[in-house]
């Protein structure tokens, strides 16, 4: 199924942009590298060659990030192992590797937040549009919207009520469907994309109620917290903790994810 | 003088009178004036008549040990009755200072007396009386009192040193050379850092002679305690605190004290053991070994297991039993090794162990409840128990034999792989991270922003779309097509009727007769078929005269139709039979201009 809707992906890649060709070898000897002085115990330039993928060639993948994760957590760098896993798990969310890394990376950071559970149906949702990537869920709504096109036209040019019908009936039925898709492929386009979320940086920050340096301290967070990010005024950032609290920090304290 | 005699007859006389009248007198006394604090005295309230309801006065500054307590007495000398009623109270003060106490009330007949206020001056504790000369050896301390050392108390500690967990005996004892003592008052000391068990004294505890110093005293146990040190470094002994009631001679001070052989004053004297400590050694870390449960002393070790042949699925025992002198109680159950097919569960402890002034010993056991969950021949331990020997100073270990243990399989017993016993799941040692992956699937742009949104989303969103509309414009210009072609050809049908008409003419001037009457038949049926959009194929004569009927054409004009084309067919066919072409020609105008009016 992957390898079928990747495709199609590239085939509707193609057709629009060029230049999209497939990684490169020094990309991947890069990656070689990095594994053998991982496997070597040498973290820091493991680290160093997986950094060069992202910083010289502007790729990414979530296996990469996932290795650079665990390159930080090796080296006890906890907030930049869970950055990296949580970068990971944007582009492939529900990797099992990941999640495990990362909540063993978030049993070792001095904030463990306990979050509100989220409502069933939320949950429902997001493991739903979990299964797929973005580009997957955008690519089939796609195609159900063109089945719900092609039935509207033989609804329209049927030369029999019974083809008519089905035509009817069919792209009614498809109509829906590709709406319902349209906002998985919404929820999972929001999750991979959006970048309201951020890992905090400084070792102990203290957490304002409003965006000004004298405005009262409300909580202390510190180094390898999750944060969402949900307002912006100059240097400060709103944040809200897992746990349901807010306030606002400055943006140079966090590395969005 | 006269005068004075008489005053003194009068006033004798009333006194007598009021002697007669009773005269009732409510006084309260204290034994000592001055007293220290805590010393005992007593407070007593006299009324020399009955009397009921007393009310004691406020004693919230003093200790009250009894009282009130009452006595009654009645006497009667020379003819005269005289009677005593005594309230009294022992109480020792609290704090130093001059204390008051406030007036006692009672009731007399009615009516409400109070006694005297009393001043009582309380000096500190320890009088200086009684700070004796300190005595201190290595294993004892005594305080003695003022009276000459005459009497005092000491501990005695068997060991001043000891192992941690070895235990010590401490005893107080107390050294009198007083004729008649009596205990009043025993504080019982704790002890801070020791484990502790009460030594029983001798009932008939009798005085044993003892020489301190070249004077002899009498000695009297009042207190034996093992003492189980818990803490290393130097722990304390405490004081222990006792006042006794001492019956002293005093000089005669009167005739009939001499003639009856003097005369006794009771005192109260405060006597305390001065403290002592014990050095507690830590067992030396150096070859303690890792199954060290805590044992301080000297041990035997027996195993023994309540049978040796059972089913598999049968609970037995195993009992360990430890037995010798030491910090018995205090041992912890020995690490036991089983085989994993016997299911073992915490033992049950039971000890039998005395105190006595030689210390601790007994037994202690530990029954281990076993069940095997598989039949086979096992081999359980040899089990091992070691403690500490403070005497040798080193750590013993005893071994006791192995026990084999036969044990038939239960009749339902199902192969070891899948018994419950044995699928525990992972058995999870240490937590890391997962390995990094090798492969990556693919590379997308550091900053790509999903397709969802994108140019080439909403271009194929809009493509089906488009399409749609495509396909709908062309296929209704095809329709129009479709649909002019046909107003076309019933336009026109008599149009081209007349053409092929012409034709005809001039086929018919040259004298073609063949062609002639093929262009009049053809004239004819293309134009019925674009008049009536039927495709020529399926004209039949039938179908025409169907749609002729529907378009009402009179029946005149239908039988001229047919009549022509009953000539052209028969000219086709017998040429000569067929009467003039000019007729013909004349009629088939006729009906297509007859039809073309229509």
């Amino acid at each position: 199924m992957t390898a079928i809707y990747r495709i199609i992906i590239v085939v509707f890649w193609l057709g629009l942009s060029i230049g999209q060709n497939a990684f490169s070898a020094p990309v991947e000897k890069l990656f070689d590298q990095g594994n053998q002085s991982f496997l070597k115990g040498d973290y820091k330039n493991a680290a160093l060659n997986f950094e060069e993928i992202l910083q010289e060639h502007h790729l990414k993948s979530p296996e990469l990030y996932f290795n650079l994760g665990n390159c930080y957590f090796k080296m006890t760098d906890y907030p930049n192992a869970i950055l990296n896993y949580e970068r990971s798990l944007k582009l492939s969310s529900g990797d099992e590797d990941v999640l495990f890394n990362l909540n063993l990376a978030n049993k070792k950071i001095e904030d463990q937040i306990v979050a509100i559970p989220e409502l069933f149906y939320y949950r429902w949702f997001r493991g739903l549009y979990s299964m797929f990537d973005a580009g997957f869920w955008a690519v089939l709504t796609l195609i159900l919207w063109s089945i719900t096109v092609a039935l509207g036209f033989v609804f329209v040019l049927g030369s029999t009520s019974t083809l008519k019908k089905a035509g009817f009936y069919g792209a009614i039925f498809s109509l829906l469907m590709s709406i319902g898709v349209f906002a998985l492929s919404w929820a999972s386009h929001r999750a991979s994309y959006l970048q309201n979320e951020a890992i905090v940086f400084a070792g102990s920050v203290s957490v304002k109620s409003a965006p000004t340096e004298t405005s009262t301290g409300l909580f202390l967070l510190h180094a390898g917290s999750k944060v969402k990010i949900s307002d912006q005024i100059d240097t400060w950032v709103k944040i809200r903790t897992a746990d349901g609290n807010e306030g606002w920090i400055l943006l140079s304290d966090v590395e969005v994810i | 003088m006269k005068k004075l005699h008489l005053y003194i007859s009068f006033l004798a006389l009333f006194s007598s009178l009021l002697l007669g009248a009773q005269e009732i007198k409510f006084s309260g006394t204290v034994s000592k004036t001055k007293v220290s604090v805590g010393e005992r005295f007593q407070l007593s309230y006299s009324i020399n008549t009955n009397a009921s309801t007393f009310n004691g006065p406020d004693l919230s500054a003093f200790d009250v040990y009894t009282g009130p307590n009452q006595t009654f007495t009645t006497n009667y000398v020379n003819g005269q009755l005289t009677q005593s009623l005594t309230y009294y109270y022992h109480l020792s003060a609290r704090k130093p200072g001059k204390i008051s106490i406030g007036a006692a009330r009672i009731n007399v007949g009615g009516r409400t007396l109070q006694s005297n206020t009393l001043e009582l001056e309380v000096s500190n504790a320890s009088q200086p009386a009684n700070q004796g000369q300190h005595k201190q050896g290595n294993t004892t301390g005594a305080a003695s009192n003022g009276q000459g050392n005459n009497l005092f108390i000491r501990a005695h500690i068997s060991k001043s040193t000891a192992f941690l967990g070895e235990p010590v005996t401490v005893i107080y004892k107390v050294y009198n050379r007083y004729p008649m003592v009596n205990f009043s008052d025993v504080k019982i000391p704790s002890f801070n850092g020791f484990y502790t068990e009460e030594i029983a004294l001798d009932k008939n505890g009798k005085g044993v002679s003892e020489t301190v110093g070249g004077i002899q005293y009498t000695t009297l146990e009042i207190k034996r305690t093992l003492l189980i040190p818990q803490k290393t470094g130097k722990l304390e002994i405490p004081t222990l605190d006792a006042s006794f009631i001492v019956r002293e001679r005093v000089a005669p001070q009167s005739i009939f004290d001499q003639i009856l052989g003097g005369s006794y004053r009771d005192t109260e004297v405060k006597v305390k053991s001065i403290p002592l400590s014990i050095e507690v050694l830590p067992l030396p870390l150096a070859g303690k070994p890792t199954d060290f449960t805590g044992g301080v002393g000297q041990f035997s070790f027996d195993v023994s297991s309540s049978t040796t042949k059972l089913k598999a699925g049968d609970a037995f025992n195993l009992n360990l039993k430890i037995q010798g002198k030491g910090n018995i109680k205090l041992i912890d159950p020995p690490k036991i090794n089983v085989p994993s097919e016997i299911e073992l569960y915490d033992p049950q402890i039971k000890d039998a162990a005395q105190v006595s002034s030689g210390g601790m010993s007994g037994s202690k056991s530990f029954d281990y409840l076993m069940i095997p969950q598989a039949g086979g021949t096992y081999e359980i331990g040899p089990f091992q128990f070691t403690y500490f020997d403070p005497q040798k100073k080193s750590y013993q270990t005893i071994s006791s034999a192995a026990i084999r243990l036969e044990v038939e399989k239960s009749a339902g017993e199902q192969p070891a792989s899948n018994r419950s016993g044995s699928a525990t799941g992972t058995k999870v040692i240490a937590s890391d991270i997962r390995y990094n992956k090798t492969l990556v699937k693919a590379y997308t742009p550091l900053n790509e922003q999903g397709f969802l949104f994108s140019m080439g989303y909403f271009v194929w969103a809009l493509l089906p779309l488009l399409a749609f509309i495509g396909l709908l414009l062309y296929k209704r210009y095809q329709q129009n097509r479709f649909a002019n072609r046909s107003l076309y050809k019933t336009r026109d049908a008599g149009h081209l009727a007349r053409k092929r008409l012409q034709r005809a003419h001039e086929l018919k001037s040259s004298g073609n007769n063949d062609a002639f009457y093929e262009e009049i038949f053809k004239a004819l049926y293309g134009y019925l078929g674009d008049k009536f959009q039927i495709a020529v194929a399926n004209l039949s004569r039938d179908v025409i005269r169907q749609k002729l009927t529907e378009h009402q054409t009179d029946t005149e004009l239908q039988n001229k139709l047919f009549k022509v084309l009953d000539t052209c067919e028969m000219a086709r066919y017998a040429p000569s039979a067929v009467q003039g072409m000019h007729e013909v020609y004349h009629d088939t105008t006729e009906v297509i201009t007859g039809l073309e009016k229509r």
